[in-house]
């Protein structure tokens, strides 16, 4: 027989997530998002030198809006050479559906262009409507992709790269270095009979 | 051999870490076609220690449902958000974001909770959506209906805040400050003069 106070023990254990998983430091999910000092002034910057421009002046940077313009540029992008740097402003702790920021690490980290992520703090969401090129509130999922080309301040970006941690490397994602040598076997199993 | 808890405890996690980084590994070295094996070995270590995972390692949203490939966008996963037109009502358009693998053409969707409506249509439509909270609907409820105007129910915060304000001392510094009201007002030109 079991008591109310062992059953209500009982289903919390049940219901406990298992986080650890999640900090283990190979796949590193806990720190996916990089840290920012000074989130405030990054904001600041951030509202003064992108959203304002891009609400006054659509053209002025080259700018995309929304999910599916900003995976389409990173999954095109090239290389370094050609590629110039990009920054992606995120609002990660806003209402945005966990699950559509969920795959944005990742494909920053597996661009082949160098990729900045700024995570934004709470509320600054409110500040990417304008900037979305007609499309209603909401319609940009908080996420807002600069290129850093001629029209892009340069001191402003430095500023910015002082500010944003860089993010972690991911050895999983590091493709060429975590290979290992699987090469198929040039010996044919039946030569080896007829010798 | 029997271990204490705390043993019990690493060996659970370095178990299960070690599952989950292989799932990790296989991109790396092109071996995805293995991923289906490791996850499902992964899925079973954490049934047999009952651990409950995070959701978006269960859900779909990391791994492959079909092929288990861990999901890396650009390179084994295209995803995009689209929209689809809700099966009761062809006006509403759910967005959805639709992940596609790569390796196996599974495709999943995921409710994001945004729907819009057609721009084209005229006027606000005078539909009743049921949404009670519970079951029972209340005579209340009904009147409200046959009202023609479903209005919003007020919600519990709401209607204890109303409650609040019809206190005694709320009525009172209210009609205080109407007086006061009144007194300010009659330094309008009006009030002078109706006075002369």
């Amino acid at each position: 027989m079991s008591s109310l106070k062992q059953l209500q023990q009982k289903s919390a254990r049940r219901k406990q997530v298992y986080r650890p998983i999640l900090d283990n430091p190979y796949t590193d999910e806990a720190h996916s998002w990089p840290r920012v000092q000074d989130p405030a002034v990054v904001a600041e910057l951030t509202r003064t030198h992108v959203t304002e421009v891009l609400r006054h002046a659509p053209d002025a940077l080259e700018a995309h809006c929304g999910f599916n313009a900003v995976v389409a540029y990173l999954q095109r992008a090239a290389a370094p050479p050609a590629g110039a740097p990009v920054f992606l402003f995120v609002c990660n702790r806003d209402p945005v559906p966990g699950v559509v920021l969920a795959q944005i690490p990742v494909l920053a980290r597996v661009a082949r262009c160098e990729v900045v992520l700024v995570p934004l703090p709470r509320g600054f969401i409110a500040h990417l409507d304008g900037c979305g090129g007609g499309r209603g509130a909401g319609g940009h999922q908080g996420l807002l992709l600069v290129v850093q080309n001629g029209g892009f301040d340069p001191h402003f970006a430095e500023q910015l790269r002082q500010r944003v941690g860089h993010a972690t490397r991911s050895p999983w994602l590091e493709f060429v270095a975590a290979r290992v040598g699987v090469v198929p076997s040039e010996v044919g199993v039946g030569r080896k009979a007829s010798s | 051999m029997s271990l204490n808890r705390q043993q019990r405890e690493r060996f659970t996690a370095t178990h299960i870490a070690y599952k989950y980084n292989l799932l990790h590994y296989l991109p790396g070295i092109e071996q995805s076609q293995l991923s289906g094996l490791y996850l499902k070995s992964f899925y079973n270590g954490t049934k047999r220690n009952r651990l409950h995972l995070p959701e978006h390692l269960t859900n779909g949203t990391k791994f492959c449902e079909k092929c288990g490939v861990v999901h890396i966008a650009g390179l084994n996963l295209n995803m995009a958000i689209v929209d689809v037109m809700a099966s009761d009502d062809e006006s509403v358009h759910n967005q959805v974001l639709e992940y596609k693998c790569l390796l196996c053409g599974k495709v999943k969707q995921f409710d994001i909770g945004n729907s819009k409506r057609i721009e084209s249509q005229q006027g606000p439509r005078e539909g009743f959506v049921a949404k009670w909270p519970s079951g029972q609907k209340t005579s209340h409820d009904a009147a409200e209906v046959n009202g023609s105007q479903v209005k919003k129910l007020a919600s519990g915060k709401e209607r204890a805040k109303k409650r609040k304000m019809n206190t005694l001392a709320n009525m009172l510094s209210r009609k205080k400050d109407e007086e006061a009201n009144k007194k300010s007002a009659s330094l309008n030109l009006e009030d002078f003069l109706l006075k002369r």
